[in-house]
């Protein structure tokens, strides 16, 4: 198991490479220079070119993006022109608010994803299974941030009854019941599309492993239908979902950028969006490697999770 | 094509879909032709109409501006848009999947190792940088859509690629003298299409959503021009006092994905095999019964001395219109300590008999319409599933022919036999422990502490065949019903196996019920044999009389064309012909249109099963030695 | 004797398991090691062995499907290796296991045989036609079968349009690999009975690949015993069956299920050395009951047993008695 991990760690060193050299190259492609939109449209040449040798701008583009892969590594992910202060500070800050959203929207989708499926596709056909079958019909076809502006008009324009902005009230907040009562609708819509991706990935593996030829021997045991549906069918499907599972929190991630603009949450994907407006590349190039290192641990874990539940994967 | 969209249609939400779909593709082709205002006209007096407003259908966004124009336009514009980057994202993807997938080797293992690092991002943040890169805009958003979903694409065609690069018919393709270009392109890309189909119509919607989103953010078309993602994003500042602004485009983009993912459903659906076969729907834990027979249910016959006894068991399978009559009015009786074999070619309908006495059948498709199943004095054909349960590992246990399939893979091999004792008794787990393995050690497995704890991979198929024997022994049956229990293995371990079996049963008294299409693994363990073709036991008696004087037709061709070792060269006589397919109904003797000895009145009248001599033979001539 | 038409020199083959990154880490997993064979026109030597004996990768090497690591196949003095795949596929053909998966289920039976003739021997579409009347003739087949799918044919049809593809080809080798297992025993001995025929007709020479000991007795002329990537014994069919020499010959001989015989069952686990680790000496010693050390410790000798039959044992069973 530990030399598993360890080797994984080894064969992440060229994803992570891969990571910050499309990264880097994209941003490059970047017109202008960043020294212009700094200093603005009035400065001097000289003062350009000054800025530009200081920011090692006029170094190639192999070299600039060693020193930039340097300083990542050593934790520096450089300086906000727009915000004034160091990216890596203002990542840590923001990336914060996007866990307690995405965390809390990626729990909910697991569980209730998963559940759904499982019902679905134990009582195939029945008013269960329609019932959720439509639900996650809505669910996929509904975009997010869609949800998340009606939540808005019926929750709080129509019944008054939660907020609709930012992550705490501005005055007398800051509990956890505060924090709740901000959380629950864009958490509710982030998460409500991933529960319609699971909960139909859940039905139609559970359906395939019921079909399987181990599932009779257990019915051939005489084991009951619930420990069937249970120990045997999900034992199997959880398997195949994982993975999903996985990829699913890149979704949330994703979905949470919307979100963020929606409900004002102070998250990282509003940072990056205003980011890209206002052309801070070094703020955009440190938010996308370090969310992006972040999702590639998470799918590490994964993996292990995977090959502790799957003792077929154990000889690698 | 019609045939293909009838399939499609069979979903009837599927038609649905495609009718919401074809509406709205068709409005926002003729929105050009549409009497409509000008959409970027700005009107500011008459901002913030309402719906149904004078000149205003669908009423005025923020600067005033006609939102029913605006809408068409903006669907059209975001249809287009969508479509174009599924369109660009399949072509690209779909080309590296199946080079990647057909090359293998270095050429695989770079294009995927590029893919997925791009799938180490969460999509938005690649789309983010790339239109970071190029600027906010329309065709910028569509490229950053079109690039981040390229992997997704890729993997799904790989993975198929992959498996069918290895297929026989590829390679059997390439001794034919085709080259690599004109086999990717004739041989794979025809097999492949069907997954680029299902993967574009499952993910178009995606695309839609995608781009969008980016519009919505700002970040995809520039103002004035409007897509259903800016109109949204527009709203977004009016939200709170004039909603409809923001109600209408989502609307619109909810019913359009909608649709697509309807429709998608409705194309994966038609193009998936495993769905016309009924693969994917869930198997009831109990065979249907007819409604007929359960009306019916057969009367209680006179106990005898018989463990088993069946009478006219009929089961079917019913998928759709089509009747597939595997067993027909098959009885028999298995007597206590005897071994009974019943053998027969594929679709005969053994193993559906064998499946059919606790009605394993997996149903759907199965149903059992005829026919009566007792065990000592009990009916199991119109007993609930609680009772049925009670029954199955308790008093009838199987042993399945695949070891591998057959086991479940994620339980420890000491797991699965304890699960089988407690599931119908109460006792200490330790009791159960010890009781596997001393079942391990009774079908001579030489280390049972560490089989018990072992996976089934782990194991050899002969040592998973004798799990499976251990398995159906933990609770002592009165009858062990085991479905080509050796057909999967090698012979010398078949040997073995058949070894441990013929032991074990004399031993312990066991009744067997032994199903094998090979006579010369009968002739080993059998006491007495049954003959199953085209669904009937046309023969019945004991094993050496059935194997030295065969009075059916289909009994002796079978013996005259199983090779016999020890024969030298010989030439083997071929029944000619092929069996009866199940769903013809039957008025004559099955085996009539490929007999050697066939009479006109054979293809007139059903045959019954009548005694002879000490066999039971269903023929009108049958064969008599002289 | 007749003129030898295929000569495989000392042919080996293994498997790299390959895993991490780009392939590092390789292991090798041994499949054929250092096969020699013969064969002479007209002939059908019949290729035996279990699972996992290599019996299918020596196949496929045979048709150049797989490269073997070393060694050589000469098939009419020509050396495989050096032909292009259109001399190749003119020189030797294959029949696989499941004839149905053998035929792209996209493509009409039509289709799919002219493909060798165009592919081949370039030949017009009416010449085309011709050729496929008279095959399809010959492997006894309904004439509208050309326009079917794959998936409207049962085995038995299938693996007579797979044998007529093969024909097309027009090659005089045929590797049949295990071409009956996957058939019931009345087709199976139809389409034995076709083989028969048409290598009469065409002038075949046959290499029938199996794991049923009573098909290979029935239908060849030598046979080739294999065990864990080698050939064990090898000789006249009905010889080395009758009488075998290798404790392994003799052990499946007596396993197979006979009529009117008891069986004889091999009493330990029997399971086959590790690929990834083979043993050093006899890869069979660890079942055989005349094992000895030296058996264990050193590489096992040929010893003829008749004109061309030999057997590689330190212990060959009559050698005891």
């Amino acid at each position: 198991m530990l030399r598993y991990i360890v080797r994984r760690l080894i064969s992440m060193i060229p994803v992570f490479i891969g990571i910050t050299a499309i990264v880097f190259l994209i941003m490059s492609l970047i017109p202008g220079d960043p020294a212009t939109a700094i200093l603005g449209s009035y400065a001097t040449p000289e003062n350009v070119a000054n800025l530009n040798a200081k920011l090692g701008l006029d170094k190639p583009l192999v070299q600039r993006y060693l020193i930039w892969l340097g300083n990542l590594a050593q934790g520096d992910f450089g300086r906000s022109f727009s915000l004034n202060r160091p990216v890596l500070d203002e990542i840590l800050e923001r990336f914060n608010a996007t866990l307690v959203l995405s965390g809390t929207a990626y729990l909910l989708c697991s569980f209730f994803g998963i559940l759904a499926g499982l019902i679905s596709a134990a009582r195939q056909y029945e008013i269960s299974d329609k019932l959720i079958t439509f639900t996650v019909l809505i669910g996929i076809s509904v975009p997010s941030f869609f949800l998340g502006m009606m939540l808005i008009v019926f929750f709080t324009v129509q019944l008054r009854w939660l907020p609709a902005s930012g992550m705490f009230a501005i005055y007398g907040g800051g509990d956890f019941v505060d924090l709740l009562r901000h959380l629950i609708m864009p958490a509710f819509a982030l998460s409500f599309v991933a529960t319609g991706v699971i909960a139909r990935l859940s039905r139609s593996t559970m359906l395939e492993v019921l079909r399987l030829e181990y599932i009779r021997t257990a019915r051939a045991k005489g084991v009951k239908e619930f420990r069937v549906i249970t120990r045997h069918a999900f034992r199997s499907a959880i398997v195949t979902i994982l993975p999903v599972l996985g990829l699913q929190a890149g979704f949330v991630l994703s979905g949470s950028v919307y979100i963020e603009i929606v409900f004002q949450w102070p998250g990282i994907g509003r940072m990056l969006v205003d980011a890209i407006l206002t052309r801070d590349i070094l703020l955009v190039q440190g938010g996308v490697v370090f969310v992006a290192f972040c999702y590639v641990f998470f799918n590490l874990a994964v993996d292990v999770l995977q090959l502790w539940l799957d003792p077929r994967i154990t000889r690698r | 094509m019609i045939d293909f969209i009838r399939k499609i249609v069979r979903n009837r939400l599927a038609g649905l879909g495609l009718i919401v779909l074809f509406s709205i593709f068709v409005l926002a082709i003729l929105t050009p032709l549409l009497p409509l205002a000008p959409p970027n006209e700005i009107d500011t007096p008459n901002r913030f109409l309402l719906p149904f407003s004078d000149n205003a259908l669908l009423g005025t966004d923020h600067l005033g501006r006609d939102l029913l124009s605006r809408l068409l336009w903006g669907t059209q514009l975001s249809l287009a848009v969508g479509f174009v980057a599924a369109f660009i994202a399949g072509f690209f993807g779909s080309l590296l999947g199946i080079v990647a997938g057909y090359m293998g080797g270095r050429t695989d293992s770079l294009i995927m190792r590029s893919v997925d690092i791009l799938m180490a991002f969460p999509y938005i943040l690649l789309a983010l940088a790339i239109v970071a890169a190029l600027g906010p805009g329309l065709l910028n958003a569509l490229i950053a859509v079109a690039v981040v979903n390229i992997p997704f694409f890729a993997r799904n065609v790989r993975g198929v690629a992959v498996t069918l690069a290895q297929a026989d018919f590829i390679q059997s393709a390439r001794l034919s003298g085709r080259s690599n270009i004109s086999i990717l392109v004739f041989e794979l890309l025809p097999n492949v299409a069907s997954v680029i189909i299902i993967a574009f119509s499952t993910t178009v919607g995606w695309m839609i959503l995608e781009t969008a989103g980016l519009s919505f953010l700002g970040l995809g078309s520039q103002p004035p021009q409007a897509d259903l993602g800016s109109m949204l994003g527009e709203a977004r500042a009016a939200l709170i006092t004039n909603p409809h602004t923001s109600i209408i485009p989502g609307i619109m983009i909810f019913l359009i994905v909608m649709g697509i993912n309807l429709l998608g459903d409705g194309i994966r659906d038609a193009l998936d095999p495993r769905l016309a076969k009924g693969q994917l729907e869930k198997p009831s834990p109990l065979t249907r019964v007819s409604d007929s027979l359960r009306k019916s249910p057969p009367i209680a016959g006179t106990a005898n001395n018989a463990v088993m006894e069946i009478n006219h068991l009929s089961t079917n399978f019913e998928v759709g219109e089509v009747v597939n009559k595997a067993v027909r009015d098959v009885s028999f009786s298995i007597n206590s300590g005897e071994c009974l074999g019943l053998v027969g070619e594929s679709g005969s309908g053994k193993s559906v008999t064998a499946l059919s006495l606790t009605r394993l059948v997996a149903s759907p498709p199965g149903v059992v319409v005829s026919g009566s199943v007792r065990i000592s004095d009990q009916e199991l054909i119109n007993l609930p599933y609680e009772s049925v349960r009670a029954i199955r590992g308790r008093r009838v246990a199987y042993i399945f022919q695949d070891p591998l399939t057959s086991l479940h893979p994620l339980h420890r091999i000491g797991q699965q036999l304890t699960e089988a004792m407690s599931t119908h008794s109460r006792g200490a787990n330790s009791v159960f422990i010890d009781r596997a393995k001393h079942l391990l050690g009774e079908v001579r497995i030489p280390n049972p502490e560490r089989v018990m704890e072992a996976y089934p991979h782990q194991l050899s198929g002969g040592m998973r065949q004798r799990i499976g024997i251990a398995m159906a022994l933990a609770n002592d049956p009165d009858l062990i019903i085991a479905d080509e229990p050796t057909t999967a293995l090698d012979v010398t371990v078949q040997a073995q196996i058949l070894a441990i079996l013929n032991d074990l049963r004399q031993q312990r008294g066991l009744s067997v019920l032994f199903i094998s299409h090979d006579l010369n693994v009968m002739a080993q363990i059998c006491d007495r044999v049954a003959v199953m073709y085209a669904g009937e036991i046309v023969e019945m008696g004991r094993t050496l009389d059935i194997l030295e004087h065969p009075k059916h037709p289909y009994t002796v061709g079978l013996l005259a064309c199983s090779p016999q070792i020890g024969q030298g060269r010989q030439n083997l006589q071929p029944i000619a012909g092929m069996p009866l397919a199940g769903h013809e109904s039957l008025n004559a003797c099955a085996f009539a249109n490929r007999c050697s000895r066939v009479q006109p009145v054979c293809q007139k009248q059903l045959v019954e099963i009548v005694d002879m001599d000490s066999q039971s033979v269903r023929c009108l001539f049958p064969v008599v030695e002289s | 004797m007749t003129k030898q038409i295929l000569e495989v020199r000392n042919i080996s083959k293994a498997f790299p398991i390959s895993r991490g990154w780009f392939g590092f880490n390789k292991q090798q997993l041994r499949a054929v090691r250092a096969i020699s064979l013969s064969v002479h026109k007209g002939q059908t030597l019949g290729v035996i062995g279990e699972s996992g004996c290599g019996k299918t990768t020596l196949a496929r090497m045979l048709v150049g499907l797989q490269l073997p690591d070393a060694g050589e196949i000469i098939i009419n003095d020509q050396n495989l290796q050096r032909l292009d795949p259109v001399q190749r596929g003119r020189a030797i053909q294959y029949v696989f296991q499941d004839p149905i998966s053998s035929l792209n289920p996209r493509m009409t039976v039509g289709r799919s045989l002219e493909t060798p003739l165009r592919c081949l021997h370039n030949l017009t579409s009416a010449q085309r036609k011709a050729a496929i009347a008279e095959i399809i003739h010959a492997v006894k087949l309904p004439v509208d079968s050309l326009a079917r799918y794959p998936h409207e044919f049962s085995g038995g049809q299938a693996q007579r349009i797979s044998i007529a593809r093969a024909l097309l080809a027009q090659s005089p080798l045929i590797v049949l690999d295990e071409p009956v297992s996957a058939l019931d025993v009345s087709v199976q001995a139809q389409i034995i009975e076709l083989l028969t025929e048409i290598k009469q007709e065409f002038d075949l020479t046959y290499i029938f690949i199996s794991h049923d000991l009573a098909v290979i007795e029935a239908f060849c002329d030598q046979v080739a015993v294999m065990y864990f990537g080698e050939i064990v014994e090898y000789g006249d069919c009905s010889q080395v069956l009758m009488e075998p020499r290798h404790p392994y010959t003799r052990l499946l001989a007596s396993s197979a299920p006979q009529i009117g015989k008891s069986l004889i069952a091999e009493s330990g686990i029997g399971q086959l050395p590790d690929p990834l680790d083979p043993p050093e000496g006899c890869s069979f010693a660890a079942r055989c009951p005349y094992s000895t050390n030296e058996c264990i410790q050193l590489q096992t000798p040929r010893q003829m047993t008749g004109n061309s039959n030999y057997v590689i044992c330190h212990h060959p069973i009559a050698n005891q008695e």
